[in-house]
């Protein structure tokens, strides 16, 4: 279920946005649940951090819609931002805001339904992928959003997570094929990186909460182009 | 090599032996090049490919001469499928790859023959030192040509093969093999000899010298390539620089003609008829709103490149939305943003030019802080097939040769600050995406 806020002050707008929300619904197969605010203050008022993404018209009569965006970060750094309006010199500055994009009044189901699309990926999912790790003390239960990266010794494999270390008897080359496809990369020989947690990449070292994990010379381009694509992705 | 034609004691290379080399040299180019096929299916058809070989090779060991053209071209067919169907190249790189494949072998298998000539004094047999032999002097020379080839290829240049050239390599490897064999069929000409061992150096001295040749002209056209390319390249930084002070100046412009408009409407103010006048105010104000400037992004040049921009998007009712930082961009030079950002988005309005329906006509632009990254995004919708081929989109336009430079010179510029670029098609969505360090 993914909760949408419209913040528009006029009705005919926030009644066609309904409406090409309703019938995105009934192509994607997605259940969208629509709430509906006539003010920008009146959304930063009552915020409850229920949404997924809030559609927010620029020019409202109370409190704009770029007053209103920054007012929701404070409180919501996660929400995804789309704004409505008519002036692109302004919605260019969205950045400000960490918006995602806007939609260009008139708004045309083909433009809007393309985005939404993109927006309802960008909704941070709040836990990734379940893992089970088979320590020697029995079973652990964490989830790849809370692995940093894991690391091959010996025979065995260590998890850097949230919660410290776990250590699994087990194989890099298996861990390796379960992992990538959940956006991890194996940067060189011992390690296994999670690209969400990548902060940066220095002399040929990957940046992971602090720690500097080498990347192999091979494996150099295709890490930046993962990376890369990874950010676009996420 | 040609059959045995020799009534010399001493045979002549064993089939099997050719076909080793030549299987071989086939697989270097799989290494070099990279694999449309998984790993197991590419195990399975070289070794189908050896199999093949080595027992066709075997099997027509003793043909008569009339047919030999026959039993070596029909090996060098087989690397070709080998190549064309595992190793993602063109069909005129793959049959430039054939060629030189099988002069290389003709070369190894030479070599290699004749030092076990040397070692044996002239003397068949076959025992263990044999194969010490064979792997030793197959193993240097594959080496060899390995890192002939590595060293030669510069970056991301491609090696650019057209007939003309596919028929410089045949009429060279042609050549070589010609007078290398010569002696095999003809011993009475100014160019045969008639000592076996005189045989075997001039086999293995022609074809060391054809491959030299070869490897001379192969230098060479990498350095043409690259240097066509520099300078396409470069051509390209000074068109977009300039058309930037083109922005520049008409920025100027604007900003004067909305000065003089403020002048006049002060002017009008003084007018007597005050409906005249407001009638004459209202209507430069909406001139005024006109020229006012749009962009805000944060980065002047940015802004440059995107006003620049506007027009043609206007005229062909493109709806383009961004969402740029560009104060991010600060550490970079003028003609980068130019460069980047200029290229990335003629070809986005490139590409939706082409969609008919004005309702998909569809850009979004994306400059933004990720962690320690600058990371930027152009992304237009795209409803044809894009190829990505070595990282690169296969440009669409018949005049291949000429285009695609706008998106090399985009990872060039981006190559200068350590970034990298990745392009993908995904969702009917075309995407460019860079991410480079911050400084």
């Amino acid at each position: 279920m993914i909760t949408i806020a419209i913040v528009e002050d006029e009705e005919a707008y926030a009644k066609q946005l309904t409406e090409y929300i309703e019938k995105y619904q009934r192509e994607s197969g997605k259940s969208i649940r629509v709430i509906r605010f006539s003010d920008g203050d009146e959304i930063v008022e009552k915020y409850t951090g229920e949404y997924d993404i809030i559609l927010m018209d620029i020019q409202m009569k109370f409190m704009d819609g770029m007053s209103a965006a920054e007012a929701i970060r404070k409180r919501d750094t996660k929400v995804v931002i789309m704004f409505i309006t008519n002036m692109t010199n302004y919605a260019i500055r969205g950045y400000e805001v960490d918006a995602m994009d806007y939609v260009l009044k008139p708004v045309s189901y083909f433009a809007f339904s393309q985005k939404l699309d993109r927006a309802i990926k960008r909704i941070p999912h709040k836990a990734g992928n379940p893992v089970i790790v088979n320590t020697a003390d029995g079973i652990v239960r964490t989830d790849t959003s809370s692995i940093y990266y894991i690391e091959s010794e010996g025979h065995n494999l260590i998890y850097h997570t949230t919660d410290g270390e776990i250590k699994e008897r087990a194989k890099m080359q298996d861990a390796e094929e379960k992992f990538v496809p959940l956006g991890f990369f194996r940067s060189n020989k011992g390690y296994l990186v999670n690209l969400e947690y990548v902060d940066g990449v220095k002399d040929g070292c990957c940046i992971i909460k602090g720690e500097a994990l080498l990347i192999s010379r091979a494996r150099r381009n295709d890490f930046m182009t993962a990376l890369t694509q990874y950010m676009g992705e996420h | 090599m040609i059959g045995e034609v020799l009534t010399d004691d001493y045979q002549n290379i064993p089939r099997y032996y050719t076909a080793l080399a030549e299987w071989i040299c086939c697989m270097l180019p799989c290494f070099f090049y990279p694999r449309k096929v998984g790993k197991a299916r590419f195990a399975i058809a070289a070794l189908c490919t050896l199999i093949l070989m080595t027992v066709w090779l075997v099997w027509t060991g003793d043909v008569p001469i009339q047919v030999w053209l026959l039993c070596v071209l029909l090996p060098v067919g087989m690397m070709f499928c080998l190549l064309y169907f595992t190793i993602d190249i063109s069909e005129k790189m793959v049959l430039y790859c054939c060629m030189k494949a099988f002069l290389s072998a003709e070369f190894m298998a030479s070599l290699e023959w004749q030092l076990e000539y040397f070692v044996h004094n002239g003397r068949e047999k076959r025992d263990f030192p044999n194969w010490i032999i064979l792997i030793l002097v197959y193993g240097t020379v594959a080496g060899i040509y390995w890192v002939i080839d590595k060293r030669m290829k510069r970056g991301d240049t491609e090696l650019e093969v057209g007939n003309k050239e596919l028929f410089s390599t045949l009429l060279i490897v042609a050549c070589a093999y010609t007078i290398s064999n010569l002696s095999f069929v003809y011993q009475n000409t100014p160019f045969s000899g008639t000592i076996l061992s005189d045989i075997f150096t001039i086999r293995t001295l022609s074809d060391c010298a054809g491959h030299a040749i070869l490897y001379a002209y192969q230098s060479l056209r990498y350095e043409v390539s690259a240097e066509k390319e520099l300078s396409k390249i470069q051509s390209m930084l000074t068109a977009q620089y300039d058309s930037y002070r083109n922005y520049q100046e008409v920025t100027d412009l604007i900003n004067m003609k909305y000065h003089d408009l403020k002048h006049q409407i002060a002017g009008l103010r003084a007018e007597q008829d005050p409906q005249k006048r407001s009638l004459w105010i209202d209507q430069m104000e909406g001139e005024l709103a006109a020229y006012q400037p749009e962009r805000q992004t944060g980065n002047q040049v940015l802004d440059g490149v995107l006003d620049g921009k506007m027009p043609l998007m206007h005229n062909y009712q493109i709806e383009f939305t961004c969402v740029a930082d560009g104060s991010l961009l600060k550490f970079m030079h003028v003609t980068d943003i130019c460069t980047i950002f200029g290229n990335a988005l003629d070809n986005a309005i490139e590409h939706v030019l082409l969609i008919l329906d004005p309702e998909k006509r569809i850009i979004h632009m994306e400059v933004s802080a990720r962690k320690q990254f600058v990371y930027a995004e152009i992304r237009n919708y795209c409803n044809q097939d894009v190829t990505i081929r070595n990282g690169f989109p296969i440009t669409t336009k018949k005049d291949a040769k000429n285009h695609g430079f706008g998106i090399k010179s985009i990872s060039y510029t981006v190559k200068k600050y350590n970034g990298t670029v990745q392009f993908g098609v995904k969702d009917h969505f075309f995407s460019i995406r860079i991410l480079i360090p911050k400084e």
